[in-house]
Order: structure tokens, then sequence, then C-alpha cells
């Protein structure tokens, strides 16, 4: 029962933290005081109550999507042992997968659904860039279910890398694992998340006509999607120390997290934004590592 | 079907940034990816050379690891900013895409059944980069890049010459380290030249006239 109440309080707590942190982080790395650490809660609390301004041309998509999205999102994040203690369901990858593709699509809906070209502009770059990453994704976690013979994510994670092979295969895996995870972030240098020019925007342009309470919605499910896929990559990187006492992996994970947060500040202060002609060029490397990663376990048997 | 993980992780890596060298077109990026191949071959070899109790191996590794390693990247980064070239956008068919059909070509290589009875376990890491760095030099535009792709291939050549069982003689491997050393330095002045004859490098356009 503890445990379930821990990791309700993860799920609610960990996302909008995370993004406080790194907002905090940014600023304190550019000298300023920056805003207070638990900011996205203040947020969260007064788009509740605000007032809601909706477009006359939208449908009923335009009303359901954000809870489409928090709902995949959120079953993802019951599903997956992402922050380091056993999760409530039973997740498997592929449903993970399908589920975070139902999210996206149906953001994408959303912002078809305002009617007006932006949103177009803002659902084909999206898709664009889901079209690279995703596979990434995919292959990184299929070289590790293909190794531990099942899809379930508790025993891929399970899986001992004691032979020569997790030496390399659990780096290949992380690199294609970061780049997918920045990429469907929207972090840099993809996408710059705090950016106010329409045309530069690829991420935000899908949540720009939502306002108060879906907005909420919408910040938060970015904020979980966030804390899960990076708490996937900490888990990733976890798995050489697959001996440690199960109680230890909670705090490894938060640690790691805290880490990866890091990364994200220092890579967002200091990277500028890439062209989006060479994204190809940068998402090609995570498919890359992540085939690798499959024909190294492939070529072990 | 062949069994390339029991390789050792420093071969494996060398093939690994090979790969990855085929998606880049930033020539700083370049040089810097061939450095990193060649310090994780001399450090195989450093490792070799302790392991069999080799003190030649270990002359060898450190010799290639500081000349070729960190020696050639950095003189063929001044080379490639006073001749202004930053970019190589490849022949044919973009970066991302060759990478991506070099990884299926390996695959569809190491996957073949029969293949294992063919070649020799220790030969297969070496037979991979020579083959990677013929591509790399057969698909880039600007000379300086094929001079690279020159250079990947002998790693592989180096890489052979270090996975037999019977180690190369000294004098060998040094004659080899010399020619390449030698090669490199003339490579970058025939960059200087086609720099300041055609103000550009780019050998597609080679045989257009001028004036």
């Amino acid at each position: 029962m503890t445990a379930l109440a821990l990791y309700l309080a993860n799920i609610v707590v960990l996302p909008l933290l995370l993004i406080g942190l790194i907002r905090k982080g940014k600023a304190r790395l550019l000298n300023r005081a920056g805003p207070p650490l638990f900011g996205p809660f203040y947020d969260l609390w007064r788009l509740l109550r605000k007032e809601e301004v909706v477009s006359e041309t939208t449908t009923l998509v335009f009303r359901a999507a954000p809870l489409v999205n928090l709902a995949a999102v959120l079953a993802v994040a019951l599903m997956v042992p992402w922050a380091g203690a056993a999760s409530p369901l039973r997740g498997d990858l592929f449903l993970a997968i399908y589920l975070l593709a139902l999210g996206r699509f149906a953001v994408g809906l959303a912002a078809l659904d305002a009617g007006s070209a932006f949103g177009g502009l803002g659902a084909s770059r999206e898709s664009t860039v889901s079209i690279q990453a995703e596979p990434a994704m995919v292959c990184a976690f299929v070289a590790l279910a293909a190794r531990a013979h099942s899809s379930s994510f508790q025993a891929m994670f399970a899986a001992s890398p004691a032979d020569g092979l997790g030496l390399v295969l659990v780096p290949l895996v992380l690199v294609a694992l970061w780049l997918a995870t920045m990429a469907e972030l929207a972090r840099m240098p993809v996408d710059d998340p705090t950016t106010h020019l329409e045309l530069t925007m690829i991420h935000e342009t899908l949540f720009l006509e939502n306002s108060g309470p879906n907005l909420a919605l919408t910040e938060f499910t970015v904020a979980l999607k966030s804390v899960v896929l990076l708490g996937l990559c900490a888990q990733v990187a976890r798995m050489p120390w697959a001996g440690l006492p199960p109680w230890t992996g909670e705090p490894l994970t938060l640690a790691l997290i805290g880490l990866a947060a890091l990364v994200v500040v220092v890579t967002e202060s200091t990277a500028v934004k890439m062209r989006w002609r060479r994204l190809p060029n940068f998402l090609s490397f995570a498919l890359v590592a992540a085939l690798l990663a499959c024909l190294l376990v492939a070529l072990k048997g | 079907m062949v069994a390339l993980f029991s390789v050792e992780p420093l071969s494996l890596m060398a093939i690994i940034v090979g790969l990855c060298t085929l998606g880049l077109t930033s020539l700083r990026n370049c040089m810097a990816a061939y450095g990193v191949q060649t310090v994780a071959l001399g450090l195989l070899a450093i490792e070799l050379g302790v392991q069999h109790g080799e003190p030649v191996a270990l002359w060898v590794g450190c010799v290639v690891l500081l000349l070729k390693g960190v020696g050639i990247p950095v003189y063929l980064g001044v080379v490639a900013r006073r001749i202004g070239c930053r970019r190589d956008e490849g022949l044919l068919i973009a970066p991302p895409l060759l990478m991506f059909a070099t990884l299926a070509a390996i695959a569809l290589l190491v996957l073949t059944p029969g293949m294992a009875a063919v070649v020799p376990l220790h030969v297969w890491p070496s037979l991979l980069l020579v083959t990677i760095g013929m591509i790399f030099m057969m698909t880039r535009r600007m000379a300086l890049t094929q001079i690279i792709g020159f250079l990947m291939l002998e790693n592989g050549i180096f890489l052979y010459g270090i996975s037999q069982p019977h180690s190369m003689p000294f004098i060998v491997e040094l004659g080899v380290l010399v020619d390449v050393l030698a090669g490199t330095m003339l490579g970058g002045l025939l960059a200087f030249r086609l720099s300041d004859t055609f103000d550009h490098i780019d050998t597609t356009v080679l045989r257009e006239l001028h004036g």
C-alpha cells in the first residue's frame, strides 16, 4: 500500500519538480535568480482557475485531445518502472509505445482542429520529428527486449549485463534513447522550448491554441512524459549495477534523473537550435545506434 | 553467423566510430572521429602488448596513439582551417542514408550463415573497418575527407596487423606508419595547392574550365 502511495506521489510531484528544476538551473547558469523551484505547481493552480478561450472552429477533438494525451501518458507512467520501483500495472513495450503514439496523434489532431494554418504547420513538423525519433526509441528497447527474451519492461531491466555484450550494448542503447528522448520532449538542439517565435516552434505550436484548464492538463502531460522518458533512460543507465539491493532503485533513479536534468540544463544553455533541414542528419545517429544494438544482440544469438 | 560480440570492445568501438563517421558532414567532426578511432586502436595495441607480454606492440601502440591519433587530426585541422573548407555534403546520396545503407550491408555480411567458415573471427573487425574506410573515401567530394577515408582504410589494415596471432615485425609496422604520415603530409600539401589553383577542394568540379 505504501509502495503504491509512493508511486502515485512520484507521478504527482516529480514531473513539475523536474520542470521547475530545469528552469531554475538554466537561470542559475546565466547568473540570474530564476523562477521559484515550485513555480510549475503555482502555474498549474493558476491555469486551472482561469477562463478558457476556445476557437469557434474547434469540435470535440479539441476538447478531448488533452484528456486523451494525459490518459495515455498516465497509463504509461503506471505501467513502466521508470521510477526504479515496481509499477502497479504490468507493462509491455509495444503497449507503451502505442499509447505514447496515441497521445501524440490526439494532440496533432487537436492542433489541426483549430483551423489555422499554423496548427497544420505544427502538426506536420511534430510528425516529421516523431517519424525519425520513434523508430530509434522502439529499436533501442527491442534490443533490450530481445536480449531478455521478453517484452515486459521489468524483465528487460532485470536482465543482468554481466557478459561483455552489456559493456557495449548499454552505451549504444543509452545514446539512442537519449537522442530520441531529446527529440520527443522537444529539447535542444531539436527545438527550443522557450522560443517566442512561432516560425521556430515545433512542439509548442500544438499547444498554442490551448488556454486555462486545457493548458494546465497539457503542461502536466508534457512534464509527466519528460520524467517518464528520463526515468527510462535512468533505468537503462542503471543496468550495469543490477546487483545492488532493490531499495537502492528509487534513490539511484532520482539521482540519475537529476543528472539528466543537469545535462539538459547545460545543453539548453550552450547549444543552438539546429536548422530544420539538418534534423534528419542528427536523428539518424539515434536510429543507427539503436539498430547497431539490435545487430549486436542478434549476433549473440 | 559471426559472433562479433566476443571481439575486443575497443575494436568494436573503432568500427562503430567509423560507421558514425559516414554520417558526419562537418570536416572538423570527421577528423575528431578519426582521432578517436585511432586512439582506440592505439589503446588496443597497448592492451594486446601488455596481455601477451610483447613490448613491440606496446611501443607501436604508443607511437600510433600520439602521431596518428593526435598529430594527424591536428595537422589536417590546421590545413582545413587555412583552406576554409567546413562541410562536405557527400556524393550521390546523403550521409545519413549512406550510414543506414552501410549498416544494412554490414548486417547482411555478418548475418549470412556461411560467413563464419569463410572468414576467421579475428579478421572480421579489420575487414569491416577497411570496407567502411573505402566507402567513406568513395562517397566524399572534398579532397581532405577523401584523405581521412584513406586513413581509416589504413586503420583497418593496422587492426589486421595487430589482431594476427603472431604480430608483425616492428620494422614493418614502423615503415607503414612512416608511409602513412608522409602520405598524409603530401595530401595536405596537395589540398593547399588545389585550393590555391581552384579556390576550392571540391573534386567533382575539378574538370571545369576557368577563364
